[in-house]
């Protein structure tokens, strides 16, 4: 409406022409730009922590010293040089310090290199072991089943693509990460964080203290979760789902064992590791050995409750009282020493600082400026307020009883049943009786009380509104 | 008052004084109390966030169409240990974040503070602001909040991701949601400066409309902007206190675990919660009191300009002035006592649901008079489809959707089934998006003569407005449909349930959609931006209508007119009988003899 | 040009109705309805769908027809000046008024249906909402809640057909919402709040239990199952997993599922 004169018109048109041909030109180079780019296949972690604590990120093979690390040399040079009293070393120390700086750096260098090399041996052993997050490999002799495992492996699968895979993906590695080692994006806001399966440490399981669990068990916690923390139930998903996803938490876990032991040969103990099928099997076999052996070792209590098999429901209320309070004697005793940790009223309120292995040594004190580098900063374990009702391992009276007769691995929870180079500290009938009481527990002092009252109280008839 | 214009857009001063003291361009262009350029700068600010709002959504269409899939460029970033794919608090963040970030970044602020500030000095013939300072403030409180909301994205936990509505104890109890560390409290401060701008301006605005009219301009003179501009801003002052109290609350709940919105016993994340004895409920009643009538915050305004552009382009005087002026009254009256109808599922008393139910209901009907008379403003036209009127004439198409939609969730027996679903999400994207936003960009287009002294690229603006219509149908009006099948909002990943599994298809094709509407803004930004320097320059009223604000030169400089306006009429006098023009501007004086009697009038009334 | 325009508008209300008189036979519709007040709500919404499609259609059309009609460029008739009506503003006042309140009156007994004629039967489950499950808790043998023979289970609720359910909802943290698809039920769950919820199921099968206000990052993982079965098969899973629960022994054959 501007443009007035029939000319100006149509200088306008033509500069309009041009114009949206160059914008069109713009618009289809941002669709390219953004429409460009592929995404990376993710890779497992090296997790080796406790063992070397400074990993390169860069690309191994474009390795050379930097900047910083010339300068410290320096400064330690120059440091030698202050301390030096005698004024003739000192001069000797001048006039060769550009050497000693070439020499101490080329040293540096050289360590850098070697644990450069001893990390992709490393790296080349898992990948031949166990393969990659995208495309998992595993030996015969680990004993576990590749089918199951590509199906938990891989990328998340959308529901219309037909393909089954990615159940890890898509379900557990928000919290337990892509390696398996607990630390997930998500993991940091949990309390208790996620299992770092790296360790081949389960704390709920069916078998001795420091055996693997069973796939049975490994299934349970799937399947009910662990109440009071952060594990849900993933009870909904299908059986063979959920084996999958056992099968592949085995998975990870071997090979965490087998990363942890690997790096200690080679950083630790400082051997040169050969990269043949035998030398890897023979790391492989001791983790397979304890998982495939598990099955041996689950706790069966030989006895049961004498309450249980009574048959007169009076006799049967009589024994339980007389076993509650058995139990509650041995809870407060010495001999149990329950209340040590859980406190004298069972609320698990204990003054003393507890951790569990996960935890224990990472003592920010220890570690000094290093721990606010954490990814997950040192966590206090609470004992179990046993006034609550919730069991993570399961509430059945049999799944008390193995806790308290194995205790729990991995925290100070110890094991009042008989154990390797240990005498029980309870006979069965006293585990039981310790069991009756914890499950009176969440009710004692409790008077029958009748239905809670409802917020709204009408009843079906008064057929109009309020 | 007498100087003639002086050019005020970045080019014009750039050629005029090319070597401008620094102390001297800070105070034109940054500490300007000049009510255009803080209006610019809410426009440019706002359009900014828009940006970063828009991109948050598309981020969430992505994983509702792909979950768990790779995503593009922010999972690369943040996710490359995770093979790229984002994580599940990443994802509530993503939808806590757009919502804020287009309602209290965007919508509220473009419409008072960019349009508002803009447009009433020129269209009730005042020189500036009543409180010119005040109007500098209420832009420069607005940076706290930005500066806030975006450091609030890198702190540990990222930004709030506990819903835009901010519910507790999610929002408050530490360890409930991983933002509820100092995200959520980021959070919390942003919207108290967010409520102080509005505030700030609502006072001003209330101010300047009562006060500083030109002789003649009566209240039943002033166009429907200003009247929606005037009845948002008598919403905010009233609303608004509530809000603050409720977010100071908020805010000691978490800082100092105080228990307003915490009750006895909770255990969230393996800790017990200390405090104790509050109510969540108690925050949602606090909450919607404030944000109900926010929700029309959001519209009034936009509804009024549109009724501007629909009757300028439709060469007619608008139909029902006066209802129009009732019903945004009616509309405000009844905003604050219909805010339990977000609250039906929430373990409210049944009986009070019934009764927000009734009034719920009832605030139908003012927004159904308005569609009426703007059709009826059509009637009996000669209509030019210019951009502007094409995004007009699609306000009140996509108005008319969202507002029946809204009648489904008014319906509390059919709440019980759609709340929190996608029908809600489509009811409210056709209102601020369909509504408000085409509202805003028909008022770009109008105004932008005005605001640069150069007009916009018709063309381009047609094709923008046609894919921008396509596009956001394509994506929105689908929602409903996944709201008929249940379809909740606000989850990662819905195809867990067997029952949603089947729409992740209508998913994808949204998504394409969503895609689609995201690109298609860049050809409004290269419009924007190439108009403001290269746009053909326009005279004073190039669109030949009638209100004020096109007798002020293009663009107005300090001041505003050159001339004192004298106002003769109502703003709507298109096409009357008594000229031979089409329009018959608000200034021009009556033949001589013919209009002694209405010019008597309006000095009286001066 | 200006035709194109008018038929785009014209397009909305064409497409719109088309897109819902295709959804339900494409399979994008209501979830199938198994509870005794569903119909009610289902109902209720194709009465307002069909009213508000009326509207739709009629405003939508409008708009087309004005804008088609009106458009400046083939109109040679003068522009109507007028300033309004009040005969008309009070027409379309009114009627859509009559109509409101005549919608607001006519679902009331849905509303009190679904949420305050609470049915007269004793508490059949506890559901306990907790960041990101569904704890689930019967009375047990004795009819009571809070005792040693509590039945515990996690996400999966099992109700008998064809009876009065009434459900007590809770929360231990943050806000919940407890939603049956195919039930027509949504109540939040409010910490600090007991809310009864009933309904009563006309089919066995299973069904999704959804939960629908945000409640933290796990908020989708949040999924649980209804079964609904016949009243014997209900006693008899109950009685199952109460004993199962007290299992001092491992079971003979190991539970897979």
């Amino acid at each position: 409406m501007c443009p007035s004169d029939a000319g100006e018109r149509r200088r306008v048109a033509l500069e309009g022409r041009r114009r949206r041909a160059a914008t069109c030109c713009a618009l289809l180079w941002l669709a390219a730009a953004a429409g460009c780019g592929g995404l990376s296949a993710p890779q497992f972690r090296l997790n080796m922590e406790d063992i070397i604590r400074e990993t390169p990120d860069k690309d191994p093979d474009e390795f050379r010293i930097t900047g910083r690390e010339r300068e410290q040399v320096r400064q330690g040079l120059l440091e030698e040089m202050r301390r030096e009293k005698d004024p003739q070393k000192i001069e000797q120390l001048e006039a060769n310090f550009g050497a000693a700086l070439d020499a101490g750096t080329e040293e540096v260098l050289k360590l850098k290199r070697d644990k450069i090399k001893k990390l992709k041996i490393l790296n080349t052993a898992l990948v031949a072991l166990f393969g990659t997050p995208d495309e998992p490999y595993v030996f015969p002799e680990s004993g576990l089943d590749i089918k199951k495992i590509r199906l938990a492996a891989g990328p998340a699968q959308t529901v219309n693509s037909n393909v089954r895979r990615g159940l890890y993906r898509q379900h557990c590695v928000h919290c337990h990460g892509i390696s398996g080692d607990g630390a997930g994006p998500t993991a940091v806001f949990l309390n208790p964080y996620p299992r770092d399966y790296r360790q081949g440490k389960f704390k709920f399981k069916s078998t001795e203290f420091a055996a693997k669990p069973t796939d049975a068990d490994l299934l349970h916690t799937l399947t009910e979760g662990i109440p009071g923390t952060a594990m849900p139930s993933f009870k909904l998903l299908p059986l063979d789902e959920r084996e999958a996803l056992v099968e592949y938490v085995k998975y990870l876990s071997m090979r965490g064992e087998v990363e942890l032991a690997m790096a200690r040969y080679l950083f630790v103990d400082e051997e040169d590791l050969e990269l043949s099928r035998s030398t890897l099997v023979e790391f492989l076999a001791e983790s397979a050995e304890s998982w495939s052996s598990a099955a041996e070792h689950v706790v069966r209590p030989q006895t049961q409750p004498a309450h249980v098999a009574a048959t007169d429901p009076a006799e049967k209320a009589r024994l339980l009282a007389e076993s509650i309070e058995r139990g509650r004697k041995l809870f407060a005793g010495e001999k149990a020493a329950c209340v040590k940790c859980h406190g004298p009223t069972g609320l698990g309120d204990s003054e003393d600082k507890l951790y569990d292995d996960w935890n224990k040594d990472k003592d920010p004190e220890k570690f000094g400026a290093e721990a606010a580098t954490w990814v997950l900063p040192r966590q206090q374990l609470r004992p179990r307020n046993l006034r609550l009702g919730i069991y993570r391992g399961g509430r059945r009276p049999l799944d008390l009883f193995r806790r308290i007769y194995t205790g729990i691995y991995g925290g100070p929870m110890p094991g009042a049943g008989p154990s390797p180079g240990r005498e029980a500290t309870l006979s069965e009938e006293e585990i039981w009786s310790v069991v009756d009481y914890i499950r009176s527990l969440p009710y004692e002092g409790q008077v029958a009380v009748p239905p809670p009252r409802q917020l709204t109280q009408r009843s079906r008839q008064s057929g109009s509104l309020p | 008052m007498s100087s003639p214009a002086v050019p005020h857009t970045h080019a014009g001063a750039a050629a005029a004084a090319p070597a401008m003291p620094v102390a001297k361009f800070l105070a034109t262009y940054v500490f300007s109390r000049d009510h255009k350029v803080i209006g610019l700068q809410f426009l440019f600010s706002t359009l900014l966030w828009f940006i970063v709002g828009g991109l948050l959504a598309l981020a969430v269409r992505w994983q509702l169409a792909f979950p768990w899939q790779g995503m593009p460029i922010v999972g690369r970033l943040l996710f490359s240990a995770e093979g790229n794919q984002i994580s599940p608090e990443f994802y509530t963040m993503l939808f806590t974040m757009h919502a804020t970030v287009m309602i209290f970044f965007v919508i509220i602020p473009i419409l008072a503070g960019a349009f508002g500030n803009f447009l009433i000095p020129l269209m009730i013939g005042a020189d500036d602001m009543a409180f010119p300072t005040l109007n500098m403030l209420s832009y420069w409180v607005m940076w706290p909040a930005f500066v806030l909301m975006t450091i609030s994205f890198f702190v540990p936990g990222g930004a709030s991701a506990a819903g835009w509505t901010g519910y507790p104890p999610l929002s408050v109890a530490h360890g409930a949601a991983p933002a509820s560390q100092a995200g959520q409290t980021l959070w919390v401060l942003a919207l108290v400066f967010v409520g102080i701008s509005s505030m700030m301006g609502s006072v001003n605005y209330m101010t300047t409309i009562i006060q500083m009219r030109a002789p003649g301009m009566t209240m039943f003179r002033l166009p429907m902007t200003i009247w929606g501009m005037f009845i948002t801003a008598v919403l905010q002052a009233f609303a608004l206190p509530v809000l603050t109290a409720a977010l100071f609350m908020q805010l000691l709940d978490r800082t100092v675990r105080t228990g307003f919105f915490i009750p006895e016993g909770l255990v969230i994340n393996n800790e017990g919660v200390a405090a104790g004895g509050g109510q969540p409920l108690l925050w949602q009643h606090l909450f919607w009191f404030y944000s109900h009538p926010a929700v029309y915050i959001m519209i009034l305004p936009a509804m009024g300009m549109v009724s501007d552009i629909i009757s300028c382009f439709a060469r007619k005087p608008l139909f029902g002035y006066k209802p129009m002026v009732y019903s945004i009254c009616g509309i405000a009256g009844l905003g604050f006592i219909v805010w339990g109808h977000h609250m039906f599922m929430s373990g409210m008393n049944p009986a009070l649901g019934a009764m927000f139910m009734v009034s719920t209901i009832m605030i139908a009907l003012p927004s159904a008079v308005k569609t009426f008379n703007w059709l009826a403003t059509l009637w009996g036209g000669k209509i030019q489809f210019t951009t502007p009127m094409l995004f007009a004439m699609s306000f009140v198409s996509m108005f008319i959707i969202g507002g029946l939609s809204g009648i489904f969730m008014a319906a509390t027996p059919i709440d019980i089934f759609i709340h929190d679903t996608y029908f809600i999400v489509a009811h409210i994207h056709y209102v601020l998006f369909g509504g408000t936003a085409f509202g805003v960009f028909g008022g770009i287009y109008f105004w932008f003569p005005k605001m640069f002294g150069r007009m916009m690229n018709e063309f381009w603006g047609k094709v923008h407005f046609l894919l921008s219509f396509i596009f956001f149908n394509g994506t929105f009006f689908t929602m409903h449909l996944l709201g008929a099948g249940g379809f909740p909002r606000r989850l990662a990943d819905p195809y867990h349930y067997a029952t949603f599994r089947h729409l992740l298809g209508m998913n994808q094709f949204i998504t394409y959609c969503a895609l689609g509407m995201g690109a298609v803004q860049i050809i409004f930004a290269i419009n924007l931006f190439y108009s403001i320097f290269r746009g053909p320059r326009c005279g004073r009223n190039p669109w030949h209508a009638n209100s004020l604000e096109w007798l002020a030169p293009s663009p107005p400089g300090h001041g505003n007119f050159d001339v004192q306006p004298v106002v003769y009429r109502g703003p709507y006098e298109y096409s009357s009988p008594e000229t031979t023009e089409d329009y018959y501007p608000q200034w021009q004086p009556p033949p001589a003899g013919q209009g002694e009697a209405s010019h008597a009038q309006a000095q009286q009334h001066a | 040009m200006n035709k194109f325009w008018c038929l785009l508008f014209l397009a909305v209300p064409v497409l719109g109705v088309a897109a819902f008189a295709w959804a339900p036979g494409a399979g994008y519709w209501l979830p199938r309805d198994i509870s005794d007040h569903g119909w009610q709500i289902d109902h209720l919404f194709y009465f307002v769908l069909t009213l508000t499609g009326a509207v739709f259609v009629a405003t939508e059309l409008a708009l087309f027809w004005f804008a088609w009609k009106y458009d400046g460029r083939t109109n040679m008739q003068p522009v109507r000046f007028t300033h309004g009506s009040h005969d008309v503003e009070v027409l379309w006042t009114l009627a859509p008024a009559a109509t409101l309140v005549f919608i607001a009156i006519y679902q009331m007994n849905a509303w009190a249906d679904v949420k305050m004629r609470q049915p007269d039967v004793p508490v059949l489950a506890e559901v306990t909402a907790r960041q990101f499950e569904w704890r689930i808790r019967y009375p047990g043998a004795d009819g009571r809640f809070d005792t040693l023979d509590d039945v515990h289970v996690v996400n999966d609720l099992h109700v008998p057909v064809d009876r009065d359910i009434l459900i007590t909802l809770k929360s231990q943290d943050v806000l919940h919402s407890f939603f049956l698809p195919n039930l027509r039920i949504k109540q939040d769950a409010v910490p600090g709040m007991k809310i009864p919820v009933w309904f009563r199921a006309r089919d066995v099968g299973e069904f999704d239990l959804v939960c629908a206000e945000l409640c933290g990052w796990g908020h989708y993982k949040m999924k649980g199952r209804l079964t609904v079965q016949s009243a014997s098969a209900f006693q008899q899973w109950l009685a199952e997993t109460a004993a199962a629960q007290e299992a001092t022994q491992e079971p003979e054959v190991e539970e897979s599922e």
